[in-house]
């Protein structure tokens, strides 16, 4: 992941018409809401580490089906959480852990024959680790006879500071459930065997135990960057109270965050390559085939910070002043811009949704020469793109006349940010 | 009576900003024009050895690089004229598959098949020197490659043009919305020779990575940094003042200048430099120049524009 936002650096000065008292409320709203997707985030994820543990326990096809299940609900409130990227440095820092992609699977498990081997980019592309106990990595001799939390995130996560190198958070444990999607761009996810996790004389793909014991770390670990997430933004948190500390800079990050995860990010770098590509890997969920949801979520994400309500995954609502009502009150017509431009942004990604749910799998959209599906899947950059041009207006609207647009922190020295 | 009937007029009339128009007429529209020409010379070659064509037109693209808004946006022409970077080693995979396709059809190839880099690998990487079929899909792709150049330039000529010069319509709102894309194409623009022409040979410290430079087959790694460096100039002297231009001009002179005393260390094309310690820190020095360039836009000429940052397509991962 990358660890500067040199592009990112909105500068931002809080307008006087809405002077303190709306500005804090905004951001408590803010803050609550990245509170309740997270804890939602955290509640799913251990709901998926318990389905795990009986996976492992008594290996069998239902077991195995019901932690899929539990993954995919698991993304459902995760991925609503994006829009807190880009803006606030405490997030960043850490999502590498949790939602790294893409990656080189050939890195944790076996893969097919067509994958090959290493790369230019990428020495250890294929290493293998659940089949290879001790290894040499960058010179260095690494004994993972005991696959840990502590070995995942400390050594073998960015292996080589190869980000494809990743080893640990929801894609890491998607491609353990689902395995590598060797369809092309055919019908049909990855399709492990219930066997590669079975005891005894039928495993299958060899080191089963090893294979269930990565699987069990990398779902703990999961759960304990959920829990030290959730943290960060309580009452007492560290994230919460930098959002609150500067109104100027916590409606920047708010408005960061919209910004950079509709465009340079979803837009671009996973829906847009893809299309350009026509590469079935270049799916955000591609052993799954879940990258619909991924996309669809993150819109939501965009679209419930600023109207500043969310619907919980039990069904509460957490709300209350929004960003919605800040920009009204210095330009009605561009709220009505904005709130539009996110509508039709979600119908974009409904359509590239209903029709993946429907039989028309995203990796099919992505096939060269399928019309129907570039324009689905373009319908829903470009909507992204729309989007973003009105975070930018408002980020200029809200601003005031005459007041110097101040440097950035992260241009000056970009490692302040982080601290 | 018409005296204040023409007064009354002025304020709503759309008198375009004086910057929009010469960033068109000097900078954006010829650029974009040297472009076709350079692909056309490049279609238009009767064999194989065309380096010396394929040079012009990379220079004539990285000078035109910076742009990227309107034209080249639609259709992901730039994209397939120029894609880069490639982590994932998209582009030998695209071309090996190109290369068993008896009649390919490169417009509806992944891009990584297509354009100036594709073409690199074709006629500079040892793997693809005696391969079947090079000839005719270099052939194939400078065509190809024309072709989207002439799209850019057309797109500009018929309708850009007009859209950026004459705002208050959809795109850009007025004037300022205008500027901010020019602004915002010149600072992208210096991010992307920070970050990606040289900080992706950079590397770390321990860990630099030489195979990453753009275009290091045919040697052009640091003439691109310094031929964009020049062209982002030309558009910041545009955009700026009276006031700023002399602090313009001469933190671009230093960061050229700086690329000029790396060209003079032996080896220092394709950037593999990097990997010597006494060498690599010219090679950060120039970054840091560039960097800072980037930091005094901001603070200078963001502001005297009265223009925000903005988004860009590099604020993702």
């Amino acid at each position: 992941m990358k660890k500067t936002l040199l592009t990112t650096a909105l500068t931002f000065v809080a307008p006087m018409a809405f002077a303190e008292g709306h500005a804090q409320d905004v951001l408590n709203t803010y803050a609550n809401i990245a509170e309740a997707k997270y804890q939602d985030s955290l509640i799913t994820a251990q709901t998926l580490q318990a389905a795990i543990d009986v996976l492992i326990a008594d290996p069998s096809e239902a077991n195995l089906n019901a932690a899929k299940s539990a993954w995919l609900a698991a993304r459902v409130p995760y991925q609503q959480t994006e829009v807190y990227r880009f803006g606030n440095a405490i997030v960043d820092d850490w999502e590498g852990k949790v939602n790294a992609w893409p990656l080189d699977e050939g890195l944790i498990d076996y893969v097919d024959a067509s994958y090959g081997g290493p790369t230019d980019e990428n020495e250890f592309a294929a290493l293998n680790v659940i089949a290879n106990p001790t290894f040499t990595l960058s010179g260095q001799d690494v004994d993972a006879t005991s696959i840990t939390p502590d070995f995942l995130e400390g050594q073998l996560h960015e292996a080589d500071g190869v980000e494809a190198n990743v080893a640990t958070g929801y894609h890491a444990i998607e491609f353990l459930l689902w395995g590598q999607d060797l369809n092309g761009h055919g019908t049909g996810a990855g399709d492990r065997a219930w066997t590669d996790y079975a005891m005894g004389d039928d495993c299958t793909n060899g080191n089963c135990d090893r294979r269930g014991e990565y699987l069990k770390a990398a779902t703990d670990l999961l759960v304990a960057d959920l829990e030290w997430m959730v943290g960060q933004w309580g009452q007492d948190g560290g994230a919460r109270a930098e959002i609150m500390a500067d109104e100027t800079a916590g409606l920047s990050a708010m408005l960061t965050g919209m910004g950079s995860l509709s465009y340079g990010e979803v837009a671009g770098e996973r829906m847009r390559l893809g299309v350009m590509l026509n590469d079935p890997e270049e799916e955000h969920s591609c052993f799954a085939d879940n990258t619909h949801n991924d996309h669809y979520y993150d819109g939501l994400g965009v679209q419930n910070v600023y109207l500043g309500s969310y619907t919980r995954i039990g069904g509460t609502v957490v709300s209350g002043a929004s960003m919605a009502d800040l920009v009204a009150g210095v330009d009605p017509a561009l709220d009505a811009e904005m709130r539009n431009r996110l509508s039709a942004t979600m119908r974009e990604l409904g359509d590239i949704k209903h029709a993946a749910e429907a039989g028309f799998a995203y990796d099919m959209m992505l096939q060269a020469g399928n019309a129907e599906g570039e324009d689905l899947i373009m319908g829903g950059v470009n909507a992204f793109i729309d989007q973003t041009r009105s975070i930018e207006r408002i980020v200029a609207a809200v601003g005031v006349d005459g007041i110097a647009i101040e440097g950035s922190d992260s241009l000056d020295d970009p490692e302040a940010v982080f601290q | 009576m018409k005296f204040v009937f023409a007064f009354m007029l002025a304020p709503t009339m759309a008198f375009a900003d004086p910057r929009i128009d010469v960033a068109l007429d000097t900078h954006i529209l010829p650029r974009f024009a040297a472009l076709t020409d350079a692909t056309a010379a490049l279609a238009a070659a009767e064999s194989c050895e065309v380096e010396e064509e394929w040079n012009t037109a990379a220079t004539a693209w990285i000078g035109v690089s910076h742009l990227r808004f309107g034209p080249t946006e639609i259709d992901n022409r730039a994209f397939a004229l120029a894609f880069w970077p490639d982590p994932r080693g998209a582009t030998p995979k695209s071309l090996a598959a190109l290369l068993t396709d008896d009649a390919p059809a490169i417009s509806d190839a992944s891009v990584a098949g297509r354009g100036l880099y594709a073409m690199e690998f074709l006629l500079f990487d040892p793997a693809f020197a005696n391969i079947e079929g090079r000839c005719d899909l270099i052939a194939d792709i400078a065509n190809d490659a024309h072709l989207t150049a002439l799209a850019i330039q057309s797109d500009w000529e018929d309708r850009y043009d007009a859209v950026l010069r004459s705002t208050g319509n959809e795109i850009y709102r007025n004037d300022t919305e205008a500027l901010q894309e020019l602004y915002k194409a010149l600072t992208t623009g210096l991010d992307f020779t920070s970050d990606m022409r040289l900080g992706r040979p950079l590397g770390t410290f321990d860990r630099p990575r030489p195979a990453r430079a753009e275009m290091r087959r045919s040697g052009r790694s640091l003439d691109n940094v310094r031929v964009s460096l020049t062209s982002l100039e030309e558009l910041a002297l545009i955009l700026a003042g009276e006031e700023l231009m002399p602090d313009v001009e001469a933190r671009f002179e230093k960061a050229i200048d700086q690329a000029g005393s790396v060209a003079s260390v032996v080896g220092s094309a394709d950037l593999s430099i990097v990997e010597n310690v006494a060498d690599r820190i010219k090679v950060e020095a120039l970054q840091q120049r560039v960097v800072e360039l980037r930091a005094f836009l901001s603070q200078d000429l963001g502001p005297e524009l009265g223009v925000i940052e903005g988004f860009n397509s590099l604020d993702g991962d």
